[in-house]
């Protein structure tokens, strides 16, 4: 349990990175871009707060979001949503790296189902890009 | 080994594995044999073969898709690429179960249904099949219990995902955000 709370804490705080992310970005973008930042940053909300529910379950404790995080300087929506892309790559990366490290059971499908949902905002943010989407058959955040 | 025996059952597993380990494969790989070797009634061995037959079901869909011509020309392209991941995740799955997987590994099943008449019948059929498998790889999530199966099977379903999402973005490209419309993205069977 003491070690499920600390890797689900990690991923707390990754998520944590990525709503800051998300928070800065989506009012500097507009039509689709906008959509679809609004709807990534709605479930990176309901990821932190199960994740939260998971971490306190679990006996621990969980982590508060740091006063401040280095989000660069993006100069352009492109630059924009190319900082989003790699928030999403972070977070696909710390979830893969995870759920091994998870109890077997309950915990690693919940964390799955976020990963899952993660590679999904990926996916949006290549295509708003123009690059193609779907890059890796086995999605961990290293593609 | 046990003189004047037979290898146990465990003595045989230790010397697979660490023949495995010699040959510098990853602990993904090492896991993988060792759920295999542990035999068909492995829980394990169960819920790959589960999503074996799944990712066959799935590949057989895609292929039926394809063959039937109801796609326009970007999106068979875009199909064509998610039917070669399918294959891949086939082979993976193969590997991870060894000699368990039902030979040959790379098998598809038959079409379970007409073959769709237009690009929409399509692509629905498509979104379906993607949902009952993420669905099954939920299920496996729960259940698997070797922590390197359990990755392999999550990096799978996050990429049934991804292709349930770009094949909601193709049926509905004025639509992005509903391309992904569950924080939680659990498949239905």
């Amino acid at each position: 349990m003491a070690s499920d709370a600390r890797a689900l804490n990690r991923l707390l705080a990754v998520e944590y990175h990525a709503l800051a992310g998300y928070t800065a970005s989506t009012p500097l973008l507009d039509g689709d871009a906008a959509g679809v930042a609004r709807q990534c940053l709605g479930q990176e909300v309901l990821h932190t707060d199960r994740l939260i529910s998971l971490i306190q379950r679990a006996g621990g404790k969980p982590l508060h979001p740091q006063a401040s995080y280095d989000l660069g300087r993006p100069q352009s929506p492109e630059q924009v949503m190319r900082l989003l892309l790699s928030l999403e790559q972070m977070q696909l990366a710390a979830y893969a790296n995870a759920i091994p490290a998870l109890a077997a059971g309950p915990l690693r499908a919940q964390a799955a189902s976020i990963l899952a949902d993660q590679a999904q905002h990926a996916v949006l943010w290549r295509l708003q890009l123009g690059e193609k989407p779907a890059q890796s058959a086995f999605v961990s955040g290293r593609g | 080994m046990g003189e004047g025996g037979p290898p146990t059952r465990r003595a045989l597993l230790r010397s697979a594995v660490a023949g495995v380990s010699a040959a510098g494969v990853s602990a993904a790989g090492v896991s993988a044999a060792a759920a295999a070797i542990r035999g068909p009634r492995s829980s394990d061995a169960h819920t790959l073969l589960k999503l074996l037959n799944v990712e066959r079901r799935l590949a057989a869909a895609y292929d039926q898709v394809l063959a039937a011509g109801a796609l326009n020309v970007i999106v068979s392209a875009e199909v064509s690429g998610f039917r070669d991941q399918e294959r891949r995740h086939l082979a993976a799955l193969t590997r991870a179960l060894g000699p368990i997987a039902a030979p040959p590994g790379l098998r598809t099943l038959p079409p379970a249904g007409p073959a769709p008449q237009s690009q929409a019948a399509a692509l629905a059929l498509l979104l379906a099949s993607e949902s009952h498998a993420q669905a099954a790889y939920y299920d496996a999530m729960g259940k698997l219990k070797d922590p390197g199966l359990a990755r392999l099977a999550a990096e799978i379903m996050a990429s049934e995902a991804q292709h349930s999402a770009l094949l909601q973005a193709l049926k509905n490209p004025r639509n992005l955000p509903a391309a992904t419309p569950e924080a939680f993205v659990t498949g239905s069977g």
